[in-house]
Protein backbone atom coordinates (compact mmCIF):
# COMPACT_ATOMS: atom_id res chain seq x y z
CA UNK A 1 0.00 0.00 0.00
CA UNK A 2 1.57 3.40 -0.83
CA UNK A 3 1.58 5.73 1.83
CA UNK A 4 0.35 9.08 1.48
CA UNK A 5 0.47 12.51 2.97
CA UNK A 6 -2.30 14.95 3.39
CA UNK A 7 -1.74 18.40 2.05
CA UNK A 8 -3.01 20.08 4.95
CA UNK A 9 0.09 18.84 6.48
CA UNK A 10 2.79 19.64 3.76
CA UNK A 11 1.76 23.09 2.64
CA UNK A 12 2.63 26.53 3.83
CA UNK A 13 -0.69 28.32 3.07
CA UNK A 14 -3.35 27.18 1.79
CA UNK A 15 -6.13 29.60 0.80
CA UNK A 16 -9.33 31.31 -0.69
CA UNK A 17 -9.86 34.74 -1.65
CA UNK A 18 -11.98 37.13 -4.33
CA UNK A 19 -10.50 37.28 -7.18
CA UNK A 20 -12.13 40.88 -8.15
CA UNK A 21 -15.89 40.50 -7.90
CA UNK A 22 -17.04 37.99 -10.28
CA UNK A 23 -14.10 34.95 -9.93
CA UNK A 24 -13.19 33.11 -6.47
CA UNK A 25 -9.43 32.03 -6.26
CA UNK A 26 -7.09 29.14 -4.42
CA UNK A 27 -3.85 29.23 -3.62
CA UNK A 28 -1.35 26.69 -2.41
CA UNK A 29 2.21 27.43 -1.78
CA UNK A 30 5.08 24.77 -0.33
CA UNK A 31 7.75 25.90 1.96
CA UNK A 32 10.75 24.22 0.39
CA UNK A 33 10.85 24.06 -3.75
CA UNK A 34 11.94 20.16 -3.38
CA UNK A 35 8.83 19.32 -2.37
CA UNK A 36 7.15 21.89 -4.95
CA UNK A 37 8.87 20.22 -7.77
CA UNK A 38 7.99 17.05 -6.40
CA UNK A 39 4.28 17.60 -5.82
CA UNK A 40 4.18 19.13 -9.40
CA UNK A 41 6.16 16.36 -11.14
CA UNK A 42 3.22 14.13 -9.22
CA UNK A 43 0.22 14.44 -10.69
CA UNK A 44 -1.77 14.70 -7.69
CA UNK A 45 -2.84 18.39 -7.98
CA UNK A 46 -4.73 19.18 -11.35
CA UNK A 47 -6.79 20.98 -12.78
CA UNK A 48 -9.77 17.87 -12.72
CA UNK A 49 -8.86 16.58 -9.28
CA UNK A 50 -9.09 20.33 -7.69
CA UNK A 51 -11.86 20.76 -9.80
CA UNK A 52 -13.88 18.09 -8.55
CA UNK A 53 -13.30 19.91 -4.75
CA UNK A 54 -15.65 22.16 -6.33
CA UNK A 55 -18.91 20.68 -7.65
CA UNK A 56 -20.44 22.85 -10.27
CA UNK A 57 -18.16 25.41 -10.30
CA UNK A 58 -16.40 26.49 -13.89
CA UNK A 59 -13.15 26.72 -13.46
CA UNK A 60 -11.62 29.57 -15.54
CA UNK A 61 -7.78 29.07 -14.77
CA UNK A 62 -5.10 26.70 -13.40
CA UNK A 63 -1.57 27.80 -13.04
CA UNK A 64 1.66 26.65 -11.37
CA UNK A 65 3.62 30.09 -10.42
CA UNK A 66 7.39 28.45 -9.90
CA UNK A 67 8.47 31.26 -7.98
CA UNK A 68 6.37 31.29 -5.23
CA UNK A 69 6.22 27.58 -4.90
CA UNK A 70 2.77 27.59 -5.42
CA UNK A 71 -0.30 26.52 -7.40
CA UNK A 72 -3.53 28.65 -8.40
CA UNK A 73 -6.94 27.99 -9.57
CA UNK A 74 -9.61 30.45 -10.00
CA UNK A 75 -13.29 29.80 -10.58
CA UNK A 76 -16.50 31.67 -11.15
CA UNK A 77 -17.96 32.44 -8.07
CA UNK A 78 -20.88 30.72 -7.11
CA UNK A 79 -22.89 33.60 -7.11
CA UNK A 80 -21.94 37.22 -6.72
CA UNK A 81 -19.92 39.10 -3.87
CA UNK A 82 -22.45 40.68 -1.41
CA UNK A 83 -25.35 40.04 -3.49
CA UNK A 84 -28.41 38.26 -1.96
CA UNK A 85 -28.04 35.25 -0.02
CA UNK A 86 -24.04 35.75 -0.43
CA UNK A 87 -22.43 34.03 3.04
CA UNK A 88 -18.89 34.32 2.65
CA UNK A 89 -18.40 38.62 1.29
CA UNK A 90 -14.29 38.28 0.72
CA UNK A 91 -14.74 34.49 -0.64
CA UNK A 92 -12.29 33.50 2.04
CA UNK A 93 -13.33 30.44 3.72
CA UNK A 94 -13.82 28.62 0.75
CA UNK A 95 -10.52 26.33 1.11
CA UNK A 96 -11.32 23.93 3.47
CA UNK A 97 -11.97 21.02 0.54
CA UNK A 98 -8.57 21.26 -0.27
CA UNK A 99 -6.87 20.52 2.93
CA UNK A 100 -8.18 17.21 2.02
CA UNK A 101 -5.96 16.25 -1.28
CA UNK A 102 -3.36 13.19 -0.35
CA UNK A 103 -0.23 13.17 -2.53
CA UNK A 104 2.42 10.12 -2.13
CA UNK A 105 4.56 10.14 0.43
CA UNK A 106 7.69 10.17 -1.80
CA UNK A 107 7.04 14.20 -2.48
CA UNK A 108 8.60 14.43 0.50
CA UNK A 109 12.09 12.79 0.03
CA UNK A 110 13.62 12.34 -2.82
CA UNK A 111 14.35 8.54 -4.06
CA UNK B 1 22.46 55.36 -6.66
CA UNK B 2 19.25 56.47 -8.49
CA UNK B 3 16.30 55.14 -6.58
CA UNK B 4 13.14 55.95 -5.21
CA UNK B 5 11.36 54.80 -1.47
CA UNK B 6 7.89 53.87 -1.74
CA UNK B 7 5.36 54.14 1.70
CA UNK B 8 2.57 52.19 1.63
CA UNK B 9 1.13 53.13 4.69
CA UNK B 10 -1.80 50.40 5.06
CA UNK B 11 -3.15 47.89 2.88
CA UNK B 12 -7.03 49.63 3.53
CA UNK B 13 -7.16 53.42 4.95
CA UNK B 14 -8.59 53.15 8.52
CA UNK B 15 -9.17 50.04 8.41
CA UNK B 16 -8.46 49.72 11.70
CA UNK B 17 -5.55 52.71 13.17
CA UNK B 18 -2.74 51.89 10.97
CA UNK B 19 0.60 50.34 12.91
CA UNK B 20 2.46 53.48 13.80
CA UNK B 21 5.43 51.75 14.83
CA UNK B 22 5.35 50.10 11.46
CA UNK B 23 5.07 54.21 10.41
CA UNK B 24 7.45 55.54 11.67
CA UNK B 25 10.24 52.73 10.90
CA UNK B 26 8.85 52.89 7.04
CA UNK B 27 9.82 56.82 7.16
CA UNK B 28 13.46 56.35 8.47
CA UNK B 29 13.71 54.62 5.13
CA UNK B 30 14.23 57.90 3.34
CA UNK B 31 10.99 57.97 1.65
CA UNK B 32 9.93 59.90 -1.87
CA UNK B 33 6.46 59.34 -1.27
CA UNK B 34 3.66 57.54 1.01
CA UNK B 35 0.18 56.08 -0.37
CA UNK B 36 -2.47 54.16 0.87
CA UNK B 37 -5.43 52.77 -0.94
CA UNK B 38 -8.79 52.97 0.65
CA UNK B 39 -11.01 51.79 -2.10
CA UNK B 40 -11.68 48.02 -2.34
CA UNK B 41 -14.67 46.21 -4.30
CA UNK B 42 -13.60 43.59 -2.06
CA UNK B 43 -16.27 44.02 0.63
CA UNK B 44 -19.21 44.16 -1.61
CA UNK B 45 -20.96 46.45 -3.76
CA UNK B 46 -22.81 47.95 -1.02
CA UNK B 47 -19.99 50.53 -1.29
CA UNK B 48 -20.16 51.76 -4.33
CA UNK B 49 -24.08 51.21 -4.69
CA UNK B 50 -25.06 53.16 -1.02
CA UNK B 51 -21.72 55.12 -1.56
CA UNK B 52 -21.32 54.29 2.21
CA UNK B 53 -17.92 53.99 3.98
CA UNK B 54 -16.64 50.61 5.36
CA UNK B 55 -14.32 52.21 7.68
CA UNK B 56 -14.30 54.51 10.65
CA UNK B 57 -14.22 58.49 10.60
CA UNK B 58 -12.33 58.22 13.44
CA UNK B 59 -9.88 55.53 12.43
CA UNK B 60 -9.42 57.06 8.26
CA UNK B 61 -9.02 60.25 10.27
CA UNK B 62 -5.69 58.61 12.29
CA UNK B 63 -4.32 57.40 9.13
CA UNK B 64 -4.60 60.50 7.15
CA UNK B 65 -3.08 62.65 9.94
CA UNK B 66 -0.08 60.38 10.57
CA UNK B 67 0.63 60.47 6.64
CA UNK B 68 -0.32 64.13 5.74
CA UNK B 69 1.77 65.54 9.03
CA UNK B 70 4.42 62.75 7.56
CA UNK B 71 4.36 64.58 3.88
CA UNK B 72 4.44 67.79 5.09
CA UNK B 73 7.36 67.50 7.38
CA UNK B 74 9.64 65.42 4.70
CA UNK B 75 8.19 67.38 2.01
CA UNK B 76 7.21 64.64 -0.49
CA UNK B 77 4.02 63.62 -2.25
CA UNK B 78 0.82 61.94 -0.43
CA UNK B 79 -1.76 59.89 -2.54
CA UNK B 80 -4.81 58.37 -1.45
CA UNK B 81 -6.50 56.10 -4.44
CA UNK B 82 -9.79 54.94 -3.77
CA UNK B 83 -10.89 57.16 -1.69
CA UNK B 84 -14.06 57.31 0.94
CA UNK B 85 -14.17 53.60 0.41
CA UNK B 86 -15.36 52.95 -3.29
CA UNK B 87 -13.51 56.38 -4.80
CA UNK B 88 -17.50 57.48 -5.44
CA UNK B 89 -17.64 61.23 -5.43
CA UNK B 90 -19.47 61.25 -2.09
CA UNK B 91 -16.81 58.88 -0.93
CA UNK B 92 -13.90 61.33 -2.15
CA UNK B 93 -15.59 64.45 -0.78
CA UNK B 94 -16.15 62.64 2.64
CA UNK B 95 -11.91 62.50 2.82
CA UNK B 96 -11.57 65.83 1.15
CA UNK B 97 -13.79 67.22 4.44
CA UNK B 98 -11.33 65.09 6.51
CA UNK B 99 -8.16 66.67 4.82
CA UNK B 100 -9.48 70.20 5.35
CA UNK B 101 -10.20 69.39 9.04
CA UNK B 102 -6.95 67.73 9.67
CA UNK B 103 -5.17 70.55 7.87
CA UNK B 104 -7.19 73.08 10.12
CA UNK B 105 -6.20 71.86 12.95
CA UNK B 106 -2.51 71.00 12.35
CA UNK B 107 -1.81 74.62 10.64
CA UNK B 108 -0.76 72.21 7.47
CA UNK B 109 -1.13 73.75 4.05
CA UNK B 110 -0.61 72.51 1.06
CA UNK B 111 -1.72 71.71 -2.60
CA UNK B 112 -3.98 68.99 -3.34
CA UNK B 113 -5.71 67.62 -6.10
CA UNK B 114 -8.93 65.97 -6.18
CA UNK B 115 -9.50 63.49 -8.88
CA UNK B 116 -13.36 61.98 -9.54
CA UNK B 117 -14.00 58.47 -10.69
CA UNK B 118 -17.20 58.80 -10.97
CA UNK B 119 -19.05 58.83 -14.61
CA UNK B 120 -22.11 60.65 -16.27
CA UNK B 121 -24.58 58.07 -17.82
CA UNK B 122 -24.86 60.18 -21.02
CA UNK B 123 -20.75 59.60 -21.61
CA UNK B 124 -21.14 55.65 -20.99
CA UNK B 125 -23.65 55.45 -23.36
CA UNK B 126 -22.02 57.11 -26.44
CA UNK B 127 -19.06 54.87 -25.07
CA UNK B 128 -21.03 51.90 -25.51
CA UNK B 129 -22.72 53.63 -29.11
CA UNK B 130 -19.44 53.21 -29.93
CA UNK B 131 -18.24 49.83 -29.11
CA UNK B 132 -15.95 51.00 -26.71
CA UNK B 133 -17.66 49.37 -23.58
CA UNK B 134 -16.65 45.28 -23.02
CA UNK B 135 -17.53 42.56 -21.03
CA UNK B 136 -14.56 41.72 -17.83
CA UNK B 137 -16.14 40.08 -14.57
CA UNK B 138 -19.52 40.10 -16.28
CA UNK B 139 -19.95 38.37 -19.27
CA UNK B 140 -22.75 39.85 -21.02
CA UNK B 141 -22.47 43.48 -22.83
CA UNK B 142 -23.70 46.10 -20.57
CA UNK B 143 -27.22 47.28 -21.55
CA UNK B 144 -28.39 51.59 -21.77
CA UNK B 145 -30.89 50.41 -19.05
CA UNK B 146 -28.33 48.81 -16.37
CA UNK B 147 -26.18 52.19 -16.69
CA UNK B 148 -29.15 54.15 -15.87
CA UNK B 149 -30.35 51.60 -13.10
CA UNK B 150 -26.48 51.67 -11.38
CA UNK B 151 -26.90 54.34 -8.39
CA UNK B 152 -23.05 55.71 -9.30
CA UNK B 153 -20.19 54.00 -12.15
CA UNK B 154 -16.94 54.80 -11.40
CA UNK B 155 -13.95 54.06 -13.57
CA UNK B 156 -10.87 53.03 -11.93
CA UNK B 157 -8.05 55.13 -12.96
CA UNK B 158 -4.56 54.65 -13.76
CA UNK B 159 -1.36 56.39 -13.22
CA UNK B 160 -2.06 59.25 -15.68
CA UNK B 161 -4.46 61.24 -13.95
CA UNK B 162 -2.48 60.70 -10.60
CA UNK B 163 0.67 62.25 -13.06
CA UNK B 164 -1.61 64.65 -13.93
CA UNK B 165 -2.24 66.03 -10.61
CA UNK B 166 1.41 65.85 -9.62
CA UNK B 167 2.56 68.20 -12.57
CA UNK B 168 0.22 70.30 -11.41
CA UNK B 169 2.04 70.73 -8.23
CA UNK B 170 0.20 68.82 -6.20
CA UNK B 171 1.50 67.59 -2.55
CA UNK B 172 -1.40 65.71 -1.48
CA UNK B 173 -3.86 63.73 -4.12
CA UNK B 174 -6.69 62.39 -2.92
CA UNK B 175 -8.09 60.28 -5.87
CA UNK B 176 -11.42 58.41 -6.40
CA UNK B 177 -11.35 54.56 -7.75
CA UNK B 178 -8.31 53.67 -9.06
CA UNK B 179 -6.47 50.38 -9.02
CA UNK B 180 -4.32 49.48 -5.88
CA UNK B 181 -0.68 49.18 -7.83
CA UNK B 182 -1.27 52.54 -9.77
CA UNK B 183 -1.07 54.63 -6.87
CA UNK B 184 2.44 53.28 -6.14
CA UNK B 185 3.70 52.58 -9.66
CA UNK B 186 2.56 56.32 -10.48
CA UNK B 187 5.67 58.47 -9.41
CA UNK B 188 7.85 55.93 -10.46
CA UNK B 189 6.77 55.80 -13.76
CA UNK B 190 6.52 59.86 -13.58
CA UNK B 191 10.25 59.78 -12.74
CA UNK B 192 11.12 57.54 -15.65
CA UNK B 193 11.44 54.15 -14.07
CA UNK B 194 11.18 50.92 -15.64
CA UNK B 195 7.05 50.28 -15.55
CA UNK B 196 7.28 46.29 -14.93
CA UNK B 197 8.94 47.26 -11.74
CA UNK B 198 7.03 50.08 -11.11
CA UNK B 199 3.35 48.28 -11.55
CA UNK B 200 5.44 45.30 -9.49
CA UNK B 201 6.02 47.54 -6.55
CA UNK B 202 2.57 48.79 -6.72
CA UNK B 203 1.19 44.83 -6.86
CA UNK B 204 3.58 44.24 -3.85
CA UNK B 205 2.86 47.29 -1.83
CA UNK B 206 -1.22 47.71 -2.16
CA UNK B 207 -2.18 45.90 0.52
CA UNK B 208 0.62 47.50 3.58
CA UNK B 209 2.64 44.55 5.37
CA UNK B 210 0.43 42.12 4.00
CA UNK B 211 3.43 40.75 1.49
CA UNK B 212 5.47 40.46 4.30
CA UNK B 213 5.92 37.52 7.57
CA UNK B 214 4.02 38.32 9.67
CA UNK B 215 1.26 39.36 7.40
CA UNK B 216 -0.34 42.55 8.20
CA UNK B 217 -3.00 44.33 6.29
CA UNK B 218 -2.64 47.42 8.21
CA UNK B 219 1.12 48.32 8.77
CA UNK B 220 3.66 50.01 6.51
CA UNK B 221 5.64 48.80 4.46
CA UNK B 222 8.46 49.89 1.46
CA UNK B 223 9.54 49.48 -1.59
CA UNK B 224 12.95 50.68 -2.54
CA UNK B 225 13.05 51.01 -6.63
CA UNK B 226 16.52 51.13 -8.56
CA UNK B 227 16.67 51.63 -12.59
CA UNK B 228 16.93 47.53 -12.43
CA UNK B 229 15.16 46.48 -9.58
CA UNK B 230 12.90 46.98 -6.47
CA UNK B 231 13.58 46.13 -2.78
CA UNK B 232 10.65 45.09 -0.34
CA UNK B 233 11.53 45.95 3.22
CA UNK B 234 8.46 46.35 5.65
CA UNK B 235 8.41 48.78 8.51
CA UNK B 236 7.96 47.01 11.45
CA UNK B 237 11.36 45.68 12.15
CA UNK B 238 9.28 42.32 13.62
CA UNK B 239 7.93 42.00 10.02
CA UNK B 240 9.71 40.46 7.02
CA UNK B 241 9.65 40.02 3.59
CA UNK B 242 10.84 37.29 2.06
CA UNK B 243 10.60 35.51 -1.40
CA UNK B 244 7.70 33.65 -0.17
CA UNK B 245 5.42 36.15 1.38
CA UNK B 246 5.99 38.55 -1.71
CA UNK B 247 5.90 35.37 -4.11
CA UNK B 248 2.39 35.00 -1.77
CA UNK B 249 1.18 38.33 -2.69
CA UNK B 250 1.98 38.29 -6.21
CA UNK B 251 -0.66 35.94 -6.54
CA UNK B 252 -3.18 37.57 -4.62
CA UNK B 253 -6.63 38.54 -5.26
CA UNK B 254 -5.51 37.60 -9.00
CA UNK B 255 -7.09 35.28 -11.15
CA UNK B 256 -3.87 34.57 -13.20
CA UNK B 257 -0.68 35.83 -11.45
CA UNK B 258 1.31 35.84 -14.51
CA UNK B 259 -0.58 38.31 -16.16
CA UNK B 260 -2.23 41.28 -14.84
CA UNK B 261 -4.18 43.67 -16.54
CA UNK B 262 -3.77 47.28 -15.70
CA UNK B 263 -4.74 50.29 -16.98
CA UNK B 264 -3.01 50.23 -21.09
CA UNK B 265 -0.96 47.16 -20.26
CA UNK B 266 -0.45 43.94 -18.91
CA UNK B 267 1.73 43.42 -16.23
CA UNK B 268 3.81 40.23 -16.96
CA UNK B 269 5.62 38.25 -14.85
CA UNK B 270 7.21 35.57 -16.78
CA UNK B 271 10.70 36.90 -16.04
CA UNK B 272 9.87 37.55 -12.39
CA UNK B 273 12.60 36.85 -9.91
CA UNK B 274 12.91 37.40 -6.06
CA UNK B 275 16.06 36.88 -4.44
CA UNK B 276 16.37 37.29 -0.61
CA UNK B 277 18.87 40.45 0.13
CA UNK B 278 18.77 40.30 3.79
CA UNK B 279 17.02 38.56 6.95
CA UNK B 280 14.10 40.74 5.89
CA UNK B 281 14.36 42.10 2.65
CA UNK B 282 13.70 40.83 -0.91
CA UNK B 283 14.81 42.31 -4.64
CA UNK B 284 12.58 41.42 -7.55
CA UNK B 285 13.35 41.71 -11.05
CA UNK B 286 12.27 40.92 -14.40
CA UNK B 287 8.87 42.38 -13.90
CA UNK B 288 7.39 43.67 -17.73
CA UNK B 289 5.10 46.08 -18.60
CA UNK B 290 3.39 45.56 -21.84
CA UNK B 291 1.52 47.77 -23.41
CA UNK B 292 -2.18 47.25 -24.67
CA UNK B 293 -4.94 49.10 -25.86
CA UNK B 294 -5.57 51.61 -22.98
CA UNK B 295 -8.62 50.46 -20.95
CA UNK B 296 -10.43 51.19 -17.43
CA UNK B 297 -12.55 48.65 -15.45
CA UNK B 298 -15.99 50.40 -15.05
CA UNK B 299 -17.68 48.94 -11.91
CA UNK B 300 -21.41 49.74 -11.21
CA UNK B 301 -23.81 48.50 -8.79
CA UNK B 302 -27.99 48.96 -8.11
CA UNK B 303 -30.18 48.32 -5.61
CA UNK B 304 -31.50 44.70 -5.85
CA UNK B 305 -33.75 45.09 -2.23
CA UNK B 306 -33.13 45.38 1.95
CA UNK B 307 -32.12 42.79 4.12
CA UNK B 308 -33.23 41.72 7.15
CA UNK B 309 -32.42 38.65 9.39
CA UNK B 310 -33.85 35.96 11.96
CA UNK B 311 -31.36 34.72 14.24
CA UNK B 312 -31.60 31.78 16.33
CA UNK B 313 -30.38 28.61 18.01
CA UNK B 314 -30.67 24.85 18.80
CA UNK B 315 -29.23 22.87 21.18
CA UNK B 316 -31.60 19.97 20.51
CA UNK B 317 -30.01 16.50 18.95
CA UNK B 318 -33.07 15.24 17.34
CA UNK B 319 -33.90 18.93 15.60
CA UNK B 320 -30.52 19.05 14.81
CA UNK B 321 -30.92 15.43 12.50
CA UNK B 322 -33.66 16.79 11.11
CA UNK B 323 -31.90 19.99 10.38
CA UNK B 324 -32.35 19.95 6.15
CA UNK B 325 -36.02 19.22 6.65
CA UNK B 326 -36.85 22.01 9.04
CA UNK B 327 -34.92 24.50 6.42
CA UNK B 328 -36.73 23.37 3.77
CA UNK B 329 -40.02 22.99 5.43
CA UNK B 330 -39.27 26.63 7.03
CA UNK B 331 -38.82 28.05 3.75
CA UNK B 332 -41.89 26.51 2.30
CA UNK B 333 -44.09 27.32 5.03
CA UNK B 334 -42.76 31.63 4.51
CA UNK B 335 -43.72 31.39 0.71
CA UNK B 336 -47.00 29.84 1.11
CA UNK B 337 -48.17 31.88 3.93
CA UNK B 338 -46.51 35.29 2.25
CA UNK B 339 -47.39 35.68 -1.72
CA UNK B 340 -45.07 36.91 -3.19
CA UNK B 341 -41.60 34.85 -3.02
CA UNK B 342 -39.43 35.16 -5.56
CA UNK B 343 -40.98 38.25 -6.90
CA UNK B 344 -40.94 40.52 -4.30
CA UNK B 345 -39.19 38.88 -1.36
CA UNK B 346 -36.49 36.04 -1.33
CA UNK B 347 -35.51 33.70 1.66
CA UNK B 348 -32.40 32.32 2.51
CA UNK B 349 -31.88 29.59 5.24
CA UNK B 350 -28.22 29.54 6.73
CA UNK B 351 -26.96 26.65 9.02
CA UNK B 352 -24.19 27.93 10.67
CA UNK B 353 -22.71 24.49 12.27
CA UNK B 354 -23.56 22.71 9.43
CA UNK B 355 -22.95 24.18 6.01
CA UNK B 356 -24.06 28.43 5.86
CA UNK B 357 -20.50 28.87 4.72
CA UNK B 358 -20.02 26.45 1.90
CA UNK B 359 -23.73 25.98 0.82
CA UNK B 360 -23.80 23.65 -1.94
CA UNK B 361 -20.03 23.11 -2.09
CA UNK B 362 -19.55 21.93 1.64
CA UNK B 363 -18.33 18.22 1.29
CA UNK B 364 -19.33 17.48 4.84
CA UNK B 365 -22.90 16.03 4.69
CA UNK B 366 -22.97 15.12 8.44
CA UNK B 367 -22.77 18.06 10.91
CA UNK B 368 -21.25 16.35 14.16
CA UNK B 369 -22.47 19.65 16.09
CA UNK B 370 -24.32 19.68 19.37
CA UNK B 371 -25.61 23.31 18.35
CA UNK B 372 -26.61 24.84 15.38
CA UNK B 373 -27.49 28.62 14.45
CA UNK B 374 -30.32 29.41 12.22
CA UNK B 375 -29.74 32.32 10.56
CA UNK B 376 -32.59 33.70 7.93
CA UNK B 377 -31.40 36.25 5.63
CA UNK B 378 -34.77 37.94 3.52
CA UNK B 379 -34.20 40.12 1.02
CA UNK B 380 -37.40 42.11 -0.17
CA UNK B 381 -37.90 45.02 -2.57
CA UNK B 382 -38.93 46.82 0.53
CA UNK B 383 -37.95 47.15 4.34
CA UNK B 384 -41.32 46.86 5.82
CA UNK B 385 -41.01 43.56 3.48
CA UNK B 386 -37.71 42.19 4.84
CA UNK B 387 -38.84 42.49 8.24
CA UNK B 388 -41.64 40.61 7.64
CA UNK B 389 -40.47 37.81 5.76
CA UNK B 390 -37.46 37.63 9.18
CA UNK B 391 -40.06 38.25 11.70
CA UNK B 392 -42.40 35.61 9.87
CA UNK B 393 -39.07 33.21 10.10
CA UNK B 394 -38.54 34.04 14.05
CA UNK B 395 -41.88 33.07 15.25
CA UNK B 396 -42.71 29.98 12.82
CA UNK B 397 -39.55 28.59 14.30
CA UNK B 398 -40.68 29.11 17.54
CA UNK B 399 -42.73 25.63 17.50
CA UNK B 400 -41.79 24.37 13.95
CA UNK B 401 -42.62 20.78 13.13
CA UNK B 402 -40.36 18.02 12.72
CA UNK B 403 -39.92 14.10 13.31
CA UNK B 404 -39.41 13.02 16.25
CA UNK B 405 -40.38 16.23 18.53
CA UNK B 406 -40.06 15.87 22.02
CA UNK B 407 -39.95 19.27 23.35
CA UNK B 408 -43.14 21.11 22.52
CA UNK B 409 -41.80 24.33 25.25
CA UNK B 410 -40.30 25.87 21.96
CA UNK B 411 -37.69 24.59 19.25
CA UNK B 412 -35.32 27.38 19.36
CA UNK B 413 -32.96 29.72 21.35
CA UNK B 414 -33.51 33.24 21.13
CA UNK B 415 -30.56 35.98 22.30
CA UNK B 416 -31.32 39.57 23.93
CA UNK B 417 -34.91 39.63 22.43
CA UNK B 418 -36.75 38.14 19.97
CA UNK B 419 -36.74 40.75 17.29
CA UNK B 420 -35.86 40.35 13.95
CA UNK B 421 -32.03 42.08 13.00
CA UNK B 422 -31.09 44.49 10.98
CA UNK B 423 -27.75 45.63 9.56
CA UNK B 424 -26.41 48.92 9.67
CA UNK B 425 -26.48 49.12 5.94
CA UNK B 426 -30.21 47.83 4.96
CA UNK B 427 -29.88 47.77 1.50
CA UNK B 428 -28.70 45.17 -0.73
CA UNK B 429 -26.83 46.01 -3.94
CA UNK B 430 -25.46 43.84 -7.10
CA UNK B 431 -22.84 44.61 -9.40
CA UNK B 432 -24.73 45.50 -12.77
CA UNK B 433 -21.71 46.67 -14.39
CA UNK B 434 -18.44 45.28 -14.34
CA UNK B 435 -16.65 45.99 -17.62
CA UNK B 436 -13.70 47.28 -19.38
CA UNK B 437 -13.98 50.71 -21.43
CA UNK B 438 -11.89 51.86 -23.99
CA UNK B 439 -10.27 55.51 -23.92
CA UNK B 440 -8.84 57.52 -26.33
CA UNK B 441 -7.03 59.69 -23.69
CA UNK B 442 -5.84 57.94 -20.23
CA UNK B 443 -7.20 61.27 -18.38
CA UNK B 444 -10.67 61.72 -20.41
CA UNK B 445 -13.08 60.52 -17.87
CA UNK B 446 -11.63 61.45 -14.45
CA UNK B 447 -11.93 64.95 -13.41
CA UNK B 448 -8.50 66.53 -12.04
CA UNK B 449 -9.31 69.73 -9.39
CA UNK B 450 -6.91 71.60 -7.72
CA UNK B 451 -7.29 72.79 -4.42
CA UNK B 452 -4.93 75.48 -1.81
CA UNK B 453 -5.67 74.34 1.54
Amino acid sequence: MAATVKLVDIAKTIRSKNAKSFHLTVDIFFKERPVYERVKASGAITRERVSTLYPGLELTEFVWFDPGCAVKATFRRPRPVGGPGDTDVFGCQQHAPLYRIELPASVLAGD
Amino acid sequence: MEELVAVSTTGSLGWVPCGELSFRGALARGPSYIGAQHGSSDCGPLYLGAQVPYTLRKWEKHDLELMLTAGRELGIPVIVGGAGGMGTRKGVDRTVELVREIARERGLHFRMAVIYADQDPEYLKDKLRAGAITPLGIRTPVTKDEIDRATTVVAMMGVEPLIAALERGAEVVIAGRCTDPAIYAAIPIWKGYDPGLAWYLGKVLECGSLSAEPPSLTDANTGRIRPDHVVFEPGDPKRRATVASVASHTLYERGNPWRQLEPGGVLDLADLTLEAVSERAVCARGARFVPRSYTVKLEGAARVGFRAFAINGTRDPIMIAEIDSVAAGLKAEIETRMPGAGRDYQVFVHLYGKNAIMGDLEPVTQTAAHELCIMVQAVAKTEELAIEVAEMANHLLFDFPFEGLKTTAGNVASFGSVEVFLPQYKEVYEFMIDHEMRLDDPLECFALHIEEV
